[in-house]
Formats: C-alpha cells, sequence, structure tokens
C-alpha cells in the first residue's frame, strides 16, 4: 500500500517537474520573439541615423544633385515619421530605392568616391542593411520555433491557459518585392 | 541540425574520455610492470585527466597561438566586423572574437569550445582575394563550425579558378564562395557542406 503511495507520489512530482520545465521553455520562446521584434528596430534606427552624415557628405561635392538628395531626406523623414507596419514598410521600401539611387549616382563623382568618410558611410550603411534583414531573418526563425513549440502536444495544452498564440512572420510588403528604381 | 550539435557534444565527451582511458589503462600496465601497481593506474588518470581538460579548455588558445594570430582591430578591420555582426544576429550566437592571420594564403578557421568562447581567424589573403559576397560566405560557414560546438581545428583551403568573363552572379542558392571550398576537417559530414542546416545564410542581404 505504502509502495503505492510512493509511486503515486513520484509520478506526480515528475509531471510537475515536466510542467514547469514547458512553461519556462514556453516563456523562453515568447520572450526571444519579442526580444528580435524589438531588435529589428534598433538596427532600423540605425540607418536612419547614418543618413544626415552621409547627406552632408555628398552635398559636399554633388550640391546640385537636388532631386536625388532631396529625395533621400524625405525618405529618411518618412521613416522617422512612419507609424505601424504598413507605413514602416513603405517608408523602408523608399529608404532603400533613395540610398541606391544616391550611391548609383556617386559613380559619377571620383572624388565623392574617394573621400574616406563616404566610402565609411557607405560601408556603413551597406552594412546596416544587411543587419537589419538578419534581424528580421532572426525574427522570423524565433516564430517559427515558437509556433511550433506552442502547436505541438503536450506543451500545446499549456499554451491556452498561458494565453500564448501563433505569431505572425514578417513578411514583404508587396510594393517591397520589386527591385527599386535606379535611374542614371 | 539540433541533433547534430547534441551528437557533436557527445562525441567530444566520448573522445575526451576515451582519451583519459586509455592513458589510465598505459599507466596501469607501467605500474604493474615496475611493481608500482594501481598507483601508476592512478597517476596516469590524473595527469591524462588534466591534459584532456587543459586541450579542451584552452584549444582555442592552441590554435590562435600556432597560427600566430593577431586580434583584429576593429577599426582597421571595419568591414569583416560588420560581417561577422550581421551574421551573428541571423543566428543569434554570441559575437566571437576575430583574429588576423598574416598570410598570402586565403585561408580561415573557427575555434573554441562553446559559442561564447569562440574565435574565428581569417588570412589577410582572404581578405584580399574574395569580395564582400564571398567574404560572408566563408564567415558564415565558420560560424557554423562555432554553433556545431566543433571544437576540432576546421582550416577551410580556399581554392579560387581564375574567373572567365562573363562571369556568372552568384544566385541566392549558392553560398558564396564555396563552390571551391574544399573543407579539411577529421568530422564526416559531407551532408552538411556549406548549409549546415540553420547555419545564418547570407539571404535576402538588401
Amino acid at each position: 500500500m505504502t509502495i503505492a503511495i510512493i509511486v503515486i507520489v513520484v509520478v506526480v512530482v515528475l509531471l510537475l517537474l515536466y510542467v514547469i520545465a514547458t512553461y519556462n521553455g514556453l516563456v523562453r520562446l515568447r520572450n526571444r520573439v519579442e526580444n528580435a521584434w524589438a531588435q529589428i528596430d534598433v538596427q532600423l534606427k540605425r540607418r536612419l541615423d547614418l543618413i544626415p552624415n552621409l547627406v552632408e557628405t555628398v552635398k559636399g561635392y554633388a550640391a546640385h544633385e537636388r532631386q536625388t538628395l532631396d529625395a533621400v531626406v524625405q525618405a529618411r523623414n518618412a521613416g522617422i515619421a512612419a507609424q505601424g507596419p504598413q507605413q514602416e514598410a513603405q517608408a523602408d521600401n523608399q529608404i532603400t530605392g533613395a540610398l541606391r539611387q544616391l550611391f548609383a549616382l556617386s559613380e559619377a563623382y571620383p572624388d565623392l568616391k574617394a573621400n574616406q568618410n563616404f566610402l565609411s558611410l557607405q560601408e556603413e550603411l551597406t552594412a546596416t542593411e544587411g543587419r537589419v534583414a538578419y534581424a528580421r531573418q532572426f525574427y522570423n526563425d524565433s516564430v517559427l520555433n515558437y509556433n511550433n513549440k506552442i502547436q505541438s502536444f503536450p506543451a500545446v495544452l499549456l499554451a491556452g491557459p498561458m494565453k500564448l498564440t501563433e505569431r505572425e512572420y514578417f513578411e514583404a510588403e508587396e510594393g517591397a518585392r520589386e527591385a527599386p528604381k535606379v535611374q542614371f | 541540425m539540433y541533433e547534430q550539435i547534441a551528437a557533436n557534444k557527445r562525441r567530444t565527451v566520448v573522445l575526451v574520455a576515451g582519451f583519459i582511458l586509455i592513458l589510465a589503462a598505459a599507466g596501469a600496465a607501467v605500474g604493474l610492470i615496475i611493481g608500482y601497481g594501481w598507483w601508476g593506474a592512478a597517476i596516469a588518470f590524473v595527469i591524462s585527466g588534466i591534459l584532456a581538460f587543459a586541450s579542451y579548455w584552452k584549444s582555442d588558445a592552441v590554435a590562435l597561438a600556432v597560427s600566430r594570430a593577431q586580434p583584429a582591430d576593429p577599426n582597421t578591420y571595419k568591414r569583416l566586423y560588420n560581417l561577422v555582426e550581421g551574421l551573428t544576429i541571423a543566428s543569434g550566437l554570441p559575437m566571437p572574437r576575430i583574429y588576423i592571420v598574416d598570410d598570402p594564403a586565403p585561408n580561415a578557421f573557427a575555434t573554441g569550445r562553446n559559442p561564447r568562447h569562440a574565435a574565428i581567424a581569417v588570412t589577410t589573403g582572404l581578405l584580399e582575394k574574395m569580395n564582400r559576397v564571398e567574404l560572408e560566405g566563408v564567415l558564415a560557414h565558420e560560424l557554423s563550425h562555432v554553433k556545431n560546438y566543433d571544437i576540432l581545428i576546421s582550416t577551410i583551403a580556399v581554392e579560387r579558378r581564375p574567373r572567365t568573363p562573363p562571369r556568372r552572379s552568384p544566385g541566392p542558392e549558392q553560398p558564396a564562395g564555396a563552390g571551391r571550398v574544399r573543407v579539411h576537417h577529421p568530422r564526416p559530414d559531407p551532408r552538411q557542406g556549406d548549409a549546415g542546416g540553420g547555419e545564418p545564410q547570407p539571404r535576402d542581404v538588401g
């Protein structure tokens, strides 16, 4: 009789430990998704911060290229003012396009291309575009892990009471799927 | 991929345990021969244990010292740091230490017992001969070794055929620089190649 009680107690304790471990795991995954999402914004802000310096450097050599420079400034302002994913995605596309136009333009100005500041900014911006893309990639990977876990048995039993729901992937907006046009 | 990581960790344990046991057995044999019996085994056990853990703990320092690697200055090697940083963001790994080896031959290796104590070294030859996208491919490969808990040194000898025009632009499915990467390392895993499942791929780079 006592053996039966001991066995039951052990089983209950083990179950409890498993539930706790699963709960903690879910919390970790959810937090990772939140963190990954916030990190995208860090990179986006970094890109926005680099732009004024770039515009000033280019103005020093190619001040009359008003159209292109204005496009970049406007795109940056759109990026700062953007609210919500829709506007942010549009602004993002705008910035990418404007920057590409600007860098393509710099090909015609050998003095500009030789300027160390310009080169260093170009490197930073290229790297930051990469980081933005990678941050989004990491966010999507985190969402995948999280969704897998909360949809699988037995974690799915805990997910309901914990009010954990599926997260959405970051997807490119319709307009962003077309390559930004660069004109010479 | 996580099975691979778990398998590598198990193999490391087996390797280290095997090393200790073999030395202990040798010590026991010597002990028996010279008449000190189990003392020989005990001493050998202790020494081999120390050696095993020292080589495991210091594997990165050894690899770096042997190749005379110097820490890379972040200002001089901005592009290199930027590329590695981007890849660590994609993979969720912490930033490894970065070293430079002064060697005209293009080469790279990764070392370190886990991602938190990892180091990546590239030669000056590699930096000269590879463009940005190719360099990123090589670095992604090295980071995948870090992520896979591969503490053995993997040296990647990169051979590049001379380019014949017109050059095919690398499509998204071709890991940059990987077409001619010949990998020398004892870990048998031809399946993974350069796309070690889940490895940060330089995809969708702006």
